[in-house]
């Protein structure tokens, strides 16, 4: 599973990047600007194959992705949380390194909600995408 | 030669709606179960003082047993149910934070302020668990209510 997550992170990256924004995965460095996007995978599984030795089929990985501003409003947010979800809603392809072949990607389960850090309150917005995934 | 029907649908629907009611009841058990085993199992994160952390990507180690008493199981509907925790820093541990920022610990370790107010990368505990049960219950409930309408239906 870990060398598909790899490509799985390098596709998310480089889609991500269309959004104009600092793009992290788990965490970002405490000077990046905001707002910023950041995608933390949460769980994953893998489908083998019954043959001997088993194949495997494909991996199923859960990622949060989440747009972050310093703000207390999730107003000032939603045309970026649109055009997230625009970009990976159903999106497909593979890795700007070509190892690894995106099958799918849909959201399971919408994300909103504030984040205090420091005292500072920062929103996000997003969701749990699961994304299907397969070595070339 | 007499043919007599019996009209068993009632005995099957009342079947089916207790075994459903325990079915839910017990899944809902089996899940805060599987997540308080996972709290329980072996970290690998960072010492402090002599509490061992979990480490990012496994689920969280129990330091003063808050959350882990908090996983609750409520029925939300004839056929749901939830498990829930209402401790505030669960959703960090599950999602993990944007930045680490600073650590308000004490130079024991101790967090200060009674909750986590920093940076954290993912400890998810809630949704690998309800994966591994979503599974091992619906073949259960599938394989139970097999039997129990067969057995209904009979008489």
């Amino acid at each position: 599973m870990s060398v598909e997550a790899i490509g799985v992170e390098r596709w998310l990256t480089y889609l991500l990047g269309y959004m104009g924004m600092p793009v992290w995965g788990d965490q970002a460095p405490d000077d990046t600007p905001y707002p910023l996007v950041l995608f933390a995978k949460l769980d994953g599984s893998d489908l083998n194959g019954l043959s001997n030795p088993a194949g495997r089929v494909k991996v199923t990985l859960d990622y949060a992705v989440r747009v972050y501003a310093e703000t207390r409003s999730w107003n000032d947010l939603e045309a970026k949380a649109r055009e997230l979800d625009t970009l990976l809603q159903g999106a497909k392809g593979l890795d700007p390194d070509g190892k690894v072949m995106v099958l799918s990607s849909v959201r399971q389960e919408p994300l909103l909600d504030r984040e205090t850090l420091d005292g500072v309150t920062y929103a996000f917005a997003g969701g749990v995408y699961r994304i299907e995934a397969q070595g070339v | 030669m007499t043919i007599h029907q019996k009209n068993r649908i009632g005995n099957v629907a009342t079947a089916v709606r207790r075994t459903n009611d325990e079915l839910i009841d017990s899944g809902l058990s089996e899940l805060v179960d599987i997540i308080r085993k996972s709290m329980k199992m072996p970290k690998s994160g960072r010492m402090y003082g002599a509490h061992r952390a979990s480490a990012p990507g496994q689920p969280p180690a129990i330091w003063t047993g808050q959350l882990y008493a908090s996983i609750s199981k409520q029925r939300t509907g004839p056929t749901s149910g939830a498990v829930y925790t209402g401790v505030e820093h669960a959703r960090y541990l599950e999602y993990g934070t944007h930045k680490r920022g600073k650590l308000r610990r004490s130079k024991t370790g101790q967090f200060l302020g009674g909750h986590i107010d920093a940076g954290m990368r993912p400890r998810p505990f809630m949704r690998p668990a309800a994966r591994k049960m979503r599974l091992k219950w619906k073949v259960m409930s599938q394989e139970r209510l097999a039997v129990v309408i067969h057995r209904a239906a009979r008489g």
